[in-house]
């Protein structure tokens, strides 16, 4: 693992954080990476792009009248607003189910707003404010589809998992032998795979969405389509994920998963992006994925300004004070070849 | 760079915290040490402890007749609960001063219930709740005893951060200008030290009375306060806390940000300093706890009762415990982890550890 980004305090680095980074093309060639891309992470929440992809491809997410905005929020770790809970709710009622059948578990909404009104009315948050319940929801919408069971959607044998996991291994080319299966913050199976497979598949949603002719096309292009319509259900207010989705306006997909897991799909060049802070510190994500924007040349000088305050993270003492940054401390364009030591 | 913690979950590990511990005796000798004893880092809030002694040397405490139990919150990060928020009105009360002077900002304070009480209130919270401001009363209180003004005395250049720096100075043996201060949370100046001085600082803390140096009188007393009241060090069901009660004083312990943790060992005249590279909050505290237990320093009942920070659960949010923070180092035969993410690692560790 390589040194990606650095914690100020007055001029001094305080804490450092480390970690992986691959960017691959389409055809799966790695055009530049920082330490062993054969690492093998947890995808959390940055597979949910994938995850849909079942869904979308079978018919059902059409059968089931999902609109675009329903599917990004499918794609989502969102952070509880009531724009959020509207939408999956909404869902629900149209699949005629109710809240408690999602089996994400009941978390605090992220949003400090949202957590603070809770709180301030005596009321417990529900599984509708939890960062997964549009995943669980289009898992439950595709099990009425097929027919389904409901009631065990999450084992990893239920065939709908069995499907994600066929639909993994095809875009990232990694045999399900090898694929180990873990259980997610939120209750579901999640796959480890090595850095770069996960660069890849991210690589491949972004060339099939701009390939006619490829079998997902049509799957492919409709997550792009909805998680760049409808980036506010995609993370939320003042989220990186959101902002930088809005100002991009269609360049690219980006999901952040726990402990530090990031994935991107950059149309241009049709690349894919997986970055691993190696101790899980998520503050260290935002600098390291706008330091690799910058130099792979995808924003403009107008994004870039409206972003920069992601790329130099201000830190501030409780007195609003400034008093340090949290800034990458690499350069992704170093030549790799095999055989060099990085 | 040296592993010393690994996140699991589903019996792989996930995550990786590197850090370096060092581990001095009160002669200024190293003992044991993981990584670069000499690397610089902010002591942050474990610097409580250290900069009191400023205050217990000056007279000021006789003066303002300070009790124990007000000196403990003075070395406190603590979780803003009511037996806290009395101590430093009273402190602030029996020097003239009021809860207005507080400089460390508005923060909202660590204990769940009081901070949701304070959202209920709709109100931000006054700078009484933040964690410093036991040691804010304590620096206001100098002020007063010295007769420096109140106002400002939380920025750098003024009299009473100067009075700190010489006192670290001193308890270091070193000039005044060696001492590097950068601003901390709570607004105060940091100091910018070694982890082997920080952990000097920590051994003559665990030594406290009977220490040859100048400051004994004053890291006993200092001691005292916190073994006797170590609840006020944070609040009950905290690792500070529960540590120094269950230990009965044996092992004194005092986070600071950014993946800071210290110890003092008075039994054996020992100071521990603990960085986690990445600052996480919490990575530090499994490894406080294996340092304790390979020391000899508490029995298997502490251990038991310090369980969740021994090995701390990562949950779902149902609630399972789907993975752990195992420490993968022993300090005392100077090993460390060499795990990559991905890596099989069932609970209990790898054959190993």
């Amino acid at each position: 693992m390589v040194t990606l980004a650095a914690v100020t305090r007055s001029g001094f680095v305080e804490s450092i954080h480390q970690g992986y980074i691959c960017v691959v093309d389409g055809d799966g060639k790695v055009v530049y990476q920082k330490g062993d891309i054969d690492t093998r992470i947890f995808f959390r929440s940055s597979a949910k792009p994938i995850q849909v992809i079942p869904f979308i491809q079978s018919g059902g997410a059409k059968a089931m009248n999902y609109t675009l905005k329903e599917l990004a929020i499918a794609c989502a770790s969102h952070t509880g607003e009531a724009q959020h809970q509207e939408t999956v709710l909404k869902i629900l009622e149209r699949l005629g189910l109710d809240a408690d059948q999602l089996h994400c578990g009941v978390m605090s909404p992220y949003n400090p707003e949202e957590n603070k009104k809770l709180i301030a009315k005596n009321e417990k948050p529900t599984t509708l404010h939890a960062s997964c319940s549009g995943k669980h929801t289009a898992m439950l919408a595709y099990c009425k589809y097929r027919g389904y069971d409901i009631t065990d959607y999450e084992n990893p044998d239920h065939p709908l998992q069995k499907e994600i996991l066929k639909t993994l291994c095809e875009f990232t080319e990694e045999p399900e032998k090898s694929i180990s299966i873990g259980v997610d913050g939120c209750g579901l199976p999640i796959f480890m795979l090595p850095v770069r497979k996960m660069a890849l598949s991210y690589a491949r949603i972004t060339k099939y969405s701009q390939d006619e002719k490829n079998q997902y096309y049509d799957a492919c292009r409709t997550i792009f389509e909805a998680m760049n319509a409808h980036p506010e259900m995609v993370a939320g207010t003042k989220e990186f994920d959101t902002e930088l989705m809005e100002v991009t306006k269609g360049k690219l997909i980006a999901k952040i998963g726990a402990e530090a897991v990031y994935c991107l799909g950059i149309k241009n060049g049709n690349l894919g992006i997986c970055v691993k802070i190696a101790d899980g510190g998520e503050r260290a994500v935002y600098p390291v994925v706008m330091q690799i924007l910058l130099e792979l040349g995808v924003l403009d000088k107008s994004e870039y300004s409206k972003l920069e305050h992601w790329h130099k993270f201000e830190l501030k003492n409780y007195r609003d004070e400034h008093i340090g940054d949290i800034i990458p401390v690499f350069h992704l364009k170093e030549e790799v070849y095999p055989g060099k030591k990085i | 760079m040296p592993q010393l913690v690994v996140r699991t979950r589903s019996g792989r590990v996930e995550s990786i915290h590197h850090g370096y511990i060092c581990v001095t005796d009160s002669d200024g000798k190293i003992r044991y040490s993981i990584g670069n004893p000499q690397a610089r880092i902010f002591l942050r809030s474990s610097g409580k402890p250290i900069i009191a002694n400023a205050f217990v040397k000056s007279g000021a405490m006789e003066k303002y007749n300070i009790s124990l139990k007000e000196l403990a919150v003075i070395c406190s990060s603590h979780e803003g609960l009511s037996v806290h928020r009395r101590l430093v009105k009273s402190i602030l009360k029996k020097v003239g001063a009021s809860e207005k002077d507080l400089e460390c900002g508005h923060k909202y304070p660590e204990n769940q219930k009081v901070h949701d009480a304070l959202v209920k209130l709709g109100k931000r919270p006054t700078p009484i709740f933040s964690n410093c401001s036991g040691k804010h009363a304590g620096l206001i209180a100098l002020c007063k005893y010295y007769g420096f003004p109140v106002e400002g005395y939380s920025k750098i250049d003024h009299p009473v951060q100067q009075l700190i720096r010489g006192t670290f100075a001193e308890l270091l043996d070193l000039s005044t200008e060696d001492i590097i201060q950068g601003t901390d949370g709570c607004t105060l100046p940091s100091c910018n030290l070694s982890l082997y001085q920080h952990s000097y600082l920590y051994a003559l803390l665990a030594h406290g009375y009977g220490h040859k140096g100048s400051y004994n009188d004053s890291f006993g007393l200092i001691q005292k306060a916190m073994t006797t009241y170590p609840e006020i060090i944070r609040g009950k069901g905290t690792l500070d806390s529960d540590m120094i009660f269950f230990s009965k004083g044996k092992a004194i312990g005092k986070i600071g940000a950014e993946g800071i943790y210290c110890l003092a060992i008075p039994e054996k005249k020992l100071g521990v300093c603990i960085k986690i590279f990445d600052g996480h909050p919490w990575a530090s505290y499994p490894v406080a706890v294996k340092i304790l237990q390979e020391l000899g320093v508490i029995d298997e009942w502490v251990v038991k009762k310090l369980e969740k920070w021994a090995l701390p659960a990562v949950k779902d949010d149902k609630g399972n415990e789907v993975g752990y923070l195992h420490p993968v180092f022993s300090i005392v035969n100077n090993e460390t982890g060499s795990f990559e993410p991905g890596d099989a690692f069932p609970k209990g560790g790898a054959p190993a550890w």
